[in-house]
Formats: C-alpha cells, structure tokens, sequence
C-alpha cells in the first residue's frame, strides 16, 4: 500500500544533500552486443545542487565506424572528432571515479536499456570486465516521464522502486501490449518532448550532443521531484 | 553444471541437430555432445517437430524438452492475459513419458491453448496431463519471477510438481539480483535449485552470426537490432 510521505524526505527538498551524476552516450550505432562503442560522453556532476563539474569527452578510436543514422541524427563532424578525442582509458578513469562511487547517484535517460549496456562495451573494448554495480542506485528520467504520463507515484521501498523503474523502462517490450500501451502514454516521452511538455530551459538546442542532453536530464529529473513523490529512501 | 541446448529448429538458437557440422554452417549439437564426452544433452525446444532427427542422432543421450509459455489460464484470450505469461521447460525423461505426457501437453497448448498462433498451457492443464517421469523446470530468464520483477506482470505458479529453479549467469545487469530472488524463492518454498547455462551458439565469437540470425527474424539489422537487452556474448558452451 502505498504511504504519502509526510514530505521532510522529499528529493525535491532535500536533492541538495545528494551527489549526482548524469550522463548520456553517443555511440556507432544501437546494437547493446557487439559492433559497436561509444565516441562521445557527456557528463555532470551535481553536488549541493549545484553543477560542480561539465564534461563532454570524445573518446578516440582508430577503428571507429559510425553509422548514417547516427551520423545525422549527432550532427557529427570528422574533422572536430579528430581534433578532440582523447585517450578511451583516460575518459573511462575519469568518469568512473563518480559511476562507481557509491556516493553518487547516477542519473540517465533511458539508460536501462541503453547507456548502461554502453558503458559495458566500453569496458570490454578496453580488456576490462562489466561492472554494473551502479545499477542499483541509478535514476532513470525516462521511467519517472512514463510514470508522470501515467499518473503513477513511486512505490514505498527502495528495492521496489528499483522495480519499479525497470518495468516502467521495460514498459514497452512485448510487441503485443505495445500499441495499447503507447496509447495509454499518450504521446512520446523522448527527451525533447518532455523537456517542452515540463517547460525545462536549458541554452541552445544541440540536441543529441551529450553534454546539452545530460543538463537538459537534469533539469527534467529537478521538475519531477516536484511531480513525483521521490523521497531519499527511494535512492539510499 | 546442466547445458540446456536450444536448436535452430525451434529458430532458437544457431544449432543444428545434424549428424555433423557441414563446411562452414551452423555448429552441431551432436558433434558438441561428442567433443565434450557428454552423458545426456538436454534439449530444450519450442514445439517436438524436432524430436525424431534429435533421437535419431542423440539416441539414449537425449532428454527432451519444450519451453512453455504459461499463463492464468488458456480459455483467457484478451491481452490482458498476456500479462500472466511466463515461461517453464518440461523434459520428459522416459519414453512414456514423451508420448503420454509431453505430447499431450503440446497438443493441448497447441490447441485449446493457442492465442494468436502461440501455443500456451496453465497449470490446471498440467495437472490434468500430468505424467511419471515428466520435470518441471524454471528458466533463469523469462520465469514468474524474473516477469513479475522486471516487467511489473501478475504471473503465478503452480508448485505441486515440485519444480526446479534454474540459476544462470550472463553478466547480465540484472542477473544477480534475479538470482537473489529465485534462491530465496526456492529456499522458502522447499523448492531444489540447479546451476544451467543456456547454450545457443557454440563459441563467443559466434554471437555476431547469432545475432544476424535474430536480426533477419526480427527484420531489422546489426545496427538497429531492436533486441531488448540483447548484451551478452556468453550463451555459448566452448
């Protein structure tokens, strides 16, 4: 049964005593196995409410092989990618001092069934094992999106929210259920959707950039606090 | 540690139950079994149309099974019923066994059972047709647990065959904590537990031939495969 929280514990009161970290990948193509790796992270890091921290590293790669799609839809540029890519370990170690640090809660979109299956390959590609001992103490925007379309609030534990997140990323994938289900969102909840939808500014519109789409996460994650009834035992 | 083979039979997997692997084609089950000194080869299929080349081939060694997909129950056919679904294998492991039972059972999910051309059973048709000699076992992947946990579903089961829970690892992200809960599961309701591995290609470098194969099914490509948590390599056996 589901508990209103009597509101001391909300994020939106309290985010500011929480780390976060929020990134996005950009990558060859979508394949979440093989033949493909990532060419561009973008990350922040939020600590006391504030951006303590922007990076939007291109990572180099002597065999990169991108595809058309993901060509046009980053607006990517060969010649910028060659001017700025750096070492893939150093970009790795850089970013994983706050991934894997149990402080931080790491924020995405769309990254259950996306970015953190990335960052598995980037891994691999550097001889490394997975770890996916973030996973736990991730946020993923998109499922608090499809739960606000839905009018649904959080459940009362920690692990079921966990859960519950999953499902909500999983929401669409028996290709039975989709057409119904996607009716009952009433409308697409892509970043961009939800950023005009939540009336979130962030300056320019370099969508599909990494760094641009992790602060325009962030701002959509700070609107749902004020959504969403997320408390910090949901994330602690 | 059980093998459990999927054969390309049942579009599953990118194994062949021929005699032998032919030039540079799909890698046979048969020749696996021989390579590694294999006792039994478990097979698992999606429907027995596989059975008479699997016995031909694989003789006393096969334990044959069928991956069912289960729900509340068969007579149910709104959509809504697909929230109850999820998956148990049931091997059969004499020759009675097969024809009295796992047959049965197929033609019935085949059936009565059939919901837009996919055959499903319940338990209460289980019981009905139940047989000596016939094993219930729970995947790691797609069971109750794993559908209710993940996919928010309502499914339920039927413990008085005294199921087998399965426990894999894939390095896959939600493996461990899948695990977590089925040994619990199994611990509180008595229930033995058993280390498998889901076999469907033969080595990891096969995954990129696996996955062209899914994408072809699937009509999309290796670069958009619209395979949902499609992220691991290790469902071989070399």
């Amino acid at each position: 049964m589901y508990k209103k929280d009597t509101g001391q514990n909300l994020l939106r009161y309290k985010f500011k005593d929480f780390k976060f970290v929020v990134f996005d990948y950009e990558t060859e193509n979508l394949n979440l196995c093989c033949l493909n790796k990532p060419w561009e992270l973008g990350y922040i890091v939020v600590e006391n409410g504030k951006i303590t921290k922007e990076v939007n590293d291109r990572i180099l790669w002597k065999d990169l092989n991108i595809s058309d799609d993901a060509k046009r839809i980053t607006k990517f540029d060969i010649e910028e990618y060659k001017n700025t890519a750096k070492d893939p370990k150093e970009v790795l170690n850089n970013f994983e001092r706050y991934l894997l640090d149990k402080d931080f809660i790491v924020v995405h979109y769309n990254g259950l069934n996306f970015d953190m299956y990335i960052h598995q390959l980037f891994r691999k590609k550097l001889g490394m094992l997975s770890d996916y001992s973030f996973l736990y103490r991730s946020i993923d925007v998109l499922s608090l999106c499809r739960a606000y379309r839905l009018q649904y609030q959080p459940p009362e534990t920690r692990e079921d929210f966990f859960f519950w997140q999953t499902q909500l990323a999983l929401y669409y994938s028996h290709p039975k259920l989709r057409s119904i289900r996607k009716k009952q969102m009433n409308g697409s909840t892509t970043l961009s959707s939800m950023a005009k939808e939540l009336d979130v500014a962030v300056s320019g519109d370099a969508w599909h950039s990494g760094l641009y789409d992790v602060k325009v996460t962030w701002e959509v994650l700070k609107s749902l606090f004020w959504k969403l009834e997320i408390n910090s035992s949901h994330i602690k | 540690m059980i093998y459990l083979f999927y054969s390309a039979n049942s579009f599953n997997s990118i194994l062949s139950l021929s005699e032998k692997t032919v030039g540079g084609g799909s890698n046979s089950i048969v020749e696996i079994a021989d390579e590694m000194a294999m006792d039994k080869v478990f097979l698992v299929e999606k429907n027995p149309s596989s059975f008479p080349l699997a016995f031909k081939n694989l003789g006393k060694k096969l334990v044959y099974g069928i991956e069912f997909i289960v729900c509340e129950n068969i007579e149910d056919k709104t959509t809504g019923s697909i929230e109850t679904q999820h998956k148990i294998i049931i091997f059969s492991t004499t020759g009675s066994a097969y024809n009295d039972g796992l047959m049965k059972l197929y033609s019935s999910a085949a059936t009565y059972g059939d919901y837009n051309g996919q055959p499903r059973l319940d338990f209460n048709t289980i019981n009905k047709n139940w047989v000596e000699g016939l094993i219930i076992l729970i995947p790691f992947y797609d069971s109750f647990l794993y559908n209710n946990l993940l996919l928010g579903y309502n499914c339920n089961i039927s413990l008085s065959k005294k199921p087998i829970f399965c426990i894999e690892n894939h390095d896959l992200p939600y493996d461990k904590i899948i695990k977590k809960k089925v040994l619990e599961f199994a611990e509180q309701n008595n229930c033995e537990t058993l280390q498998t591995h889901k076999v469907l290609y033969k080595r990891k470098v096969d995954i990129a031939s696996f996955q062209t194969y899914k994408c072809i099914q699937n009509k999309s490509n290796m670069e958009k495969p619209n395979l949902e948590g499609f992220a691991s390599n290790s469902f071989n056996i070399v």
